[in-house]
């Protein structure tokens, strides 16, 4: 899954876009999307992805990753654009070009930044309890990873997935994922025990740490 | 693919923003619904059905993937659903799958889903349709009107999409004389936006409600009073 | 000995979990005084954990009594959680926080520890353990061994009196086993800090523990005793449990009339034999 691999980047990376405060490339990203969203011409957009991939390159970030995640929506937007009659490369081109600047800079956040690190900004402006929820789900992704992966080795061993017989297949699947269900419950059980002994308050802080 | 994977830049202000707004509205009236349940529970839950529903969109069968919503509303039950979605949508913005501007609108989306898939499972659990009926009907249901709120979206996107692809230089020049359509740059197709989305979305729920009704049926047999404890719409307890 | 130092009392407990699984805990009282070093044995299923989440009041007892510092951990454990440290048997899903920092940090500011005083103690603790280096780490980017280190830290970073450790060194290679064991032999030197433990590995069991109790599979306490005692004078077969290498050599050569002191010791032994 991209998650993984977008958090591994974001944690092991050392440039100065890994070392700026999250809160200030969320700033900034705000304004890019203010930006693009308010001058919707083709200069604009052409200039600002420009200038994030220029930057991307000067950070020595990987730019493959950052295609393949930057492409991702360009998928969705097509499917859009089938629907569109009479189709012109004029008319296309802003919103190519605009939803590529705009993906182009919330990956680049990405590429940069921890997920914690995230959290904790957006945590100034949200509400604790929904940050509080987004910490436990990112830990969670983590750990729950492993069991989902038992789950698709004992797919592929046992039955595994073909669309030669579609009813089985569909049915392994379901199986396979009520298992991974459970374990879900089950452990939310147990993470649940953990916090109350560890005195869990319903908010996670995030303490600044000495300079 | 019930949900839109819309990119930012494509929908107007009023809409996504108006999206965020009652996304805003929806997630405060489930938090103080929720508060029957101990605070470390509800949020263990939450989180972990939010990271298992995140892991299981990442199964493909390509061009299907899996999308526990509706299963995940049946057994999380109306309140913890709803803020399961949201944390889902902001998952997928920030690993650059949904746009960041629509991370509202798809939390409606995906809740609508889930609530509707609840309801339609309690009512048909309730007159003692068999569980794998429900189960199935429930999804169809479920992502069948969460495909129309998305359609419902872009329709009501679809001035402000046609106004750009009418590459906006060619406007502001003031050339006298109606724009014949091609130079205008074309317009959504509404019509073939619909049988595309509808249609394959078809086969999608299809696939989705074999897979859920396979779901439930299991965790039943294994786990029997999980089911029944979504049935009346309570949480697991130790 | 008074009442306050008998810090968990345990008698005749009954648990059936939702499933319908019955854990019979009744047979010899469960009693831990201040100070003491305590390890429930057992083999797999016997209710080890089962007893450990009923001290930290995670389980209400379906018949029995459980005491904890004189309260009933399963109604007051807000009375009596600043006084209990736990590890549990999978550290992985006990750490929370998203950096080890704010990890350790975690338990002491939902206690209400000023945000100054916590970084003190967060730092004592990255040091005690040696592992100021994983500071800034994101927990799925540590090994087994650092994970244990790090839920160890956040256990005892607000000074607990009452340690409750579920399996501590389980899937940890043998140097940090060696730092681990080490460490809490020094922290219960320095502090005569209370601890209970559940392990499987019958070699730990010594360096860990003074007292232990022996579980039957099905859960009922059958045996309670020294340590030293329950290797050399219990049939511990019957409990899945096998005596450490050189217990059972010991007793060997006791049998062929070496008449060596019943010790679990490497270093006594080896003098006493060196002498001979
Ligand atoms: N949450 C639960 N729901 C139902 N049954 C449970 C639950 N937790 C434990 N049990 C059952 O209770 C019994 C005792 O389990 P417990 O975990 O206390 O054993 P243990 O001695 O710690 O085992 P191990 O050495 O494997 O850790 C087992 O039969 C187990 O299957
Ligand atoms: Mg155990």
């Amino acid at each position: 899954m991209n998650l993984y691999h977008i958090d591994y980047l974001a944690v092991s990376g050392t440039s100065g876009l890994h070392r700026t405060p999250a809160g200030v490339k969320l700033c900034v990203l705000a304004g890019v999307i203010a930006v693009l969203l308010t001058w919707r011409t083709v200069p604009v957009a052409f200039s600002t992805l420009g200038a994030l991939w220029l930057l991307a390159a000067f950070e020595d970030l990987p730019l493959r990753t950052l295609l393949a995640l930057v492409s991702y929506p360009l998928v969705f937007l097509a499917v859009l654009l089938i629907s569109v009659q009479h189709l012109t490369v004029a008319g296309a081109l802003p919103l190519v070009l605009r939803v590529l600047a705009l993906t182009s800079a919330v990956v680049l956040l990405l590429l940069t930044t921890t997920y914690p690190a995230i959290f904790s900004a957006l945590g100034r402006v949200l509400p604790s309890g929904l940050v509080t929820a987004l910490f436990f789900t990112y830990r969670a992704l983590f750990i729950l990873s492993g069991s989902l992966d038992n789950a698709r080795t004992a797919l592929h061993l046992r039955a595994g997935l073909s669309w030669r017989h579609p009813a089985a297949t569909l049915r392994n699947l379901g199986t396979a994922l009520a298992h991974v269900l459970v374990e879900a419950i089950e452990l939310s059980q147990r993470m649940a025990e953990n916090l109350t002994v560890r005195g869990f308050d319903n908010r996670i802080y995030t303490l600044e740490r000495r300079p | 693919m019930s949900h839109i994977h819309l990119p930012d830049g494509v929908l107007p202000l009023w809409l996504w923003a108006g999206g965020y707004l009652v996304a805003a509205l929806l997630l405060a009236l489930a938090w103080r619904w929720g508060r029957r349940e101990t605070d470390a529970k509800r949020f263990a839950l939450l989180g972990i059905f939010a990271a298992m529903m995140l892991l299981v969109m990442s199964i493909e069968i390509p061009p299907y993937h899996a999308n526990l919503s509706v299963v995940t509303g049946i057994i999380l039950g109306p309140a913890l659903a709803v803020l399961a979605a949201w944390i889902v949508n902001v998952f997928l913005s920030f690993m650059g799958h949904g746009g960041v501007t629509v991370a509202g609108l798809n939390t409606l989306v995906i809740a609508i889903e889930m609530l509707s898939g609840y309801a339609v499972f309690h009512l048909l659990r309730r007159v003692r349709v068999p569980l794998a009926v429900a189960g199935f009907l429930a999804v169809i249901i479920g992502l069948g009107l969460g495909t129309g709120a998305s359609y419902g979206i872009i329709v009501a996107g679809a001035p402000t999409i046609n106004a750009s692809l009418r590459a906006p230089e060619t406007t502001h020049e003031h050339e006298p004389g109606p724009l014949t359509d091609a130079a205008q740059g074309g317009h959504l197709d509404l019509h073939r936006l619909a049988i595309l989305m509808f249609g394959f979305g078809a086969i999608g729920w299809i696939l989705e409600g074999i897979i859920s009704a396979a779901i439930l049926v299991a965790l039943n047999r294994v786990y029997p009073d999980l089911v029944i404890r979504a049935e009346t719409a309570r949480i697991p307890e130790s | 000995m008074t009442a306050d130092d008998i810090i968990v009392e345990i008698h005749c407990l009954e648990h059936t979990y939702t499933g319908g699984v019955r854990v019979d805990l009744c047979g010899t009282d469960f009693r831990v005084t201040r100070g003491q070093r305590v390890a429930v044995l057992g083999p797999n299923g016997s209710g080890k954990s089962t007893l450990l989440k009923h001290i930290l009041g995670i389980l209400q007892p379906t018949k029995g009594k459980v005491v904890v510092f004189g309260e009933d951990p399963a109604r007051h454990y807000n009375h009596v959680r600043q006084k209990i440290g736990a590890v549990m048997q999978n550290a992985d899903e006990q750490l929370i926080g998203p950096t080890v920092f704010d990890d350790i940090a975690f338990a002491p500011l939902n206690f209400g520890f000023s945000r100054e005083e916590t970084r003190t103690r967060v730092e004592e603790m990255l040091h005690a353990l040696d592992i100021g280096h994983l500071r800034e780490r994101l927990p799925h980017y540590l090994s087994g061994g650092e994970k244990r280190k790090v839920a160890l830290a956040g256990a005892l970073v607000f000074g607990p009196e009452l340690l409750i450790l579920d399996e501590p060194l389980e899937g940890v290679d043998y140097t940090s086993r060696q730092e681990i064991t080490a460490f809490l032999h020094k922290l219960h030197a320095d502090t005569g800090m209370t601890m209970i433990s559940t392990m499987h590995d019958m070699d730990l069991v010594c360096d860990l523990a003074d007292e232990g109790y022996i579980m039957q599979s099905g859960g009922r306490i059958d045996l309670h005793g020294r340590i030293v005692d329950l290797f050399f004078h219990h049939d511990l077969a019957q409990y899945n449990l096998a005596p450490p290498p050189l217990a059972q050599l010991v007793t060997r050569l006791n049998a062929h009339g070496l008449h060596l002191p019943l010790t679990l010791d490497v270093e006594v032994l080896a003098e006493v034999l060196g002498r001979r």
